[in-house]
């Protein structure tokens, strides 16, 4: 945790531009999971009101279970294909709606940070360019990492695309339903991620340092 | 100086009034409230934006200018009746917010509700919670089932409803061997489950039941697996996905039977893929056209709304009704009416009453309801109404037979009255 701590304060440009990179990685393929989706690219943009959600859910009266899922679900924006006057579907009818929640954005924007830190510590080691004694680790630094990203990717695009998913999943040949798996179980999926990307960063940290250790001795 | 006889009493007058005046804003409108001259409030939670946005305007539409005749004729038990209308965004949770919004806010009595199933079945316990009486407009089979309950009503037709219209129809006068195409989300199921169920309960056979991915461009490879001995197609599919769907189904040479509820093509306008659909078969909740339902009460009903006897707005034809959805809204703000007057409904705390009432009404095709006959059923909240199997002939949809109420109405699913209200 210290070298974590460490290595974001003594970078914390480089971790603000990571993780809005991988951010941005992130954005770009559930626009193009959604452009996929419609055949099309999406030509409407909808701002929910959020200010409104966010001050109704702690004003209004409701249970706090109520309240978390109400926070938790917030729409934040949406984008799809609006269809125009005069074809053959009735004008206004949207089609490929993607929406994003509060929660997708605060999951997309941890995993993004976690993601970032694993990268500045891979980086760390590299730097190192020595893995002696904690060879182990370090495999299940670099090897986990890649599959906490992976399992992280599926997670978000399951809650954040399933649909989308499903149409990816079709056009590669794999049924459809492992897209509507993703969907039904994407908290389990979400979790998963996170704790295989928490597991990396954390082996990854145990590497650096030890890289860090060799690398002075 | 000492005060006359009269002086003292007109004093004391003045006293007492000023005193009422003054605790009015706790007491006073207590008393007041739901009695006299308040307006009764009724909640529109309307998908005004988001998906639903084109069917939405229709359905708000028919809202509004019912309250606004029921204002004209003089309101409810001689009370004006306040419209209220929230952005349900065409989002479950903000649908549900609004709800609470409508109710806690702005004072909703009863709410009329969103057409999205999820906005509906995320705000039915909010309903129950708020003791405040729900009109769902949505299609979802649960809202009148298990997922309902005493505070939920709903006037018009949905999954079973259209099923029981037409099964026998189908497997009688289309086709014995039927295969389903359906979209692969809850609706779809629904229909494919239930559609299945009652056809071979009843000498036909579904030799396969087809789910394709929402948002799917390229049907072929699911049409290709349409057997070849398919007589007809039942299929089930929304939005703009139905134009892909039925141009490929063509393309690939199938001028089969075809079947489906008019909900597939409320997006589409269907004289723009006449060949497309010619000779499909479609069960309609209330004509798209006029013709077929030319009564005084539908033509004021159209001429409220701003509809043209094609199912077309007036002076804006490319923009087409969701015709089998939007006479629900008229029909839930004059059920409430109904239910008011039965009840003798004053203020929230005879909603009991006002439930019951319309546990079993039966109200008589008019201004109020110009759909036709209804049936509130007692046990599941449900109405029952005419529907209407129509077919597609060169781009339009022609009225063939109705189909009665009796025949429409399927075996109680659940008792709401076993709940308390």
């Amino acid at each position: 945790m210290r070298l974590i701590l460490a290595e974001v304060s003594a970078r914390p440009s480089r971790f603000l531009a990571l993780t809005l990179l991988v951010l941005a990685g992130y954005a770009a393929l559930i626009f193009a999971v959604t452009a996929a989706n419609i055949g099309r690219l999406p030509n409407d943009v909808h701002v929910f009101a959020v200010r409104e959600g966010l001050v109704d859910a702690f004003t209004l009266s409701m249970s706090l279970s109520d309240r978390y899922h109400l926070l938790a679900e917030q729409p934040l924006v949406e984008f799809g294909y609006r269809y125009p006057a005069g074809g053959a579907v009735v004008e206004g009818t949207m089609e490929g709606v993607y929406t994003l929640t509060l929660h997708v954005a605060t999951n997309l924007t941890l995993m993004s940070a976690l993601i970032a830190i694993y990268l500045m510590l891979f980086a760390r080691i590299l730097r190192a360019r020595r893995l002696g004694r904690a060879a182990g680790g370090g495999l299940v630094g670099l090897g986990g990492g890649p599959v906490g990203v992976l399992s992280a990717g599926a997670a978000s695009m399951a809650c954040c695309g399933g649909s989308g998913a499903s149409i990816v999943f079709s056009v590669l040949g794999v049924a459809a339903g492992v897209g509507r798996v993703l969907v039904e179980y994407d908290q389990l999926f979400g979790i998963i991620g996170l704790a295989l990307i928490i597991v990396s960063v954390w082996a990854t940290a145990r590497v650096a340092a030890a890289s860090s250790a060799c690398a002075k001795g | 100086m000492s005060m006359s006889h009269e002086s003292r009493r007109t004093f004391l007058k003045g006293v007492g009034v000023t005193a009422l005046a003054a605790i009015g804003d706790g007491i006073g409108p207590a008393v007041v409230r739901g009695q006299g001259g308040s307006p009764i409030v009724i909640g529109c939670q309307a998908d005004l934006t988001g998906t639903f946005a084109s069917w939405y305007y229709w359905i708000e539409k028919a809202a509004r200018a019912a309250v606004e005749r029921v204002n004209r004729e003089g309101g409810i038990q001689g009370r004006q009746v306040k419209y209220v209308v929230e952005d349900s965004e065409s989002n479950p949770a903000t649908g549900t917010r609004k709800m609470r919004r409508l109710i806690q806010r702005e004072g909703a009595d009863f709410v009329v509700g969103s057409v999205h199933s999820g906005v509906n079945l995320s705000s039915i316990p909010v309903a129950k919670e708020l003791q405040t009486p729900y009109f769902c407009i949505a299609m979802a089979a649960e809202i009148t089932a298990e997922r309902g309950n005493r505070w939920t009503f709903r006037v018009g037709s949905h999954v079973r409803s259209q099923v029981q219209a037409s099964y026998q129809f189908a497997v009688d006068r289309i086709a014995k061997k039927w295969t389903v195409v359906v979209t692969d989300f809850a609706w779809g199921w629904s229909h494919r489950d239930w559609f299945k169920k009652e056809i071979e309960a009843h000498g036909g056979k579904v030799l396969d039941a087809i789910a394709i991915p929402v948002g799917t461009k390229d049907f072929v490879p699911f049409l290709s697996r349409i057997p070849g001995d398919t007589e007809g197609i039942y299929w089930v599919m929304p939005g703009g996905d139905t134009l892909g769907y039925i141009l490929q189904l063509h393309e690939l040479g199938y001028r089969g039977k075809k079947l489906s509820p008019i909900c597939a093509v409320e997006a589409i306008d269907v004289e723009k893929v006449a060949d497309q659909l010619e000779g499909a078969w479609m069960i309609e909740y209330l004509p798209r056209r006029e013709k077929y339902r030319d009564t005084a009460f539908q033509r004021d009903f159209r001429k409220a709304v701003g509809a043209d006897p094609e199912g077309r707005e007036i002076g804006n034809p490319s923009r087409v009704i969701a015709g089998s959805h939007y006479w629900a809204a008229w029909e839930s703000v004059n059920l409430i009416k109904k239910g008011i007057e039965a009840s003798k409904w004053k203020s929230r705390k005879d909603h009991p009453a006002f439930i019951e009432a319309l546990e079993g009404i039966q109200v008589k095709e008019g201004p109020d309801f110009p759909q036709g006959d209804l049936v509130v059923r007692a046990e599941d909240h449900q109405g029952f109404h005419t529907h209407w199997m129509s077919q597609v002939t060169k781009g339009k949809v022609e009225v063939k037979f109705e189909v009665p109420v009796k025949q429409v109405m399927y075996p109680v699913p659940v008792d709401f009255r076993k709940q308390k209200a």
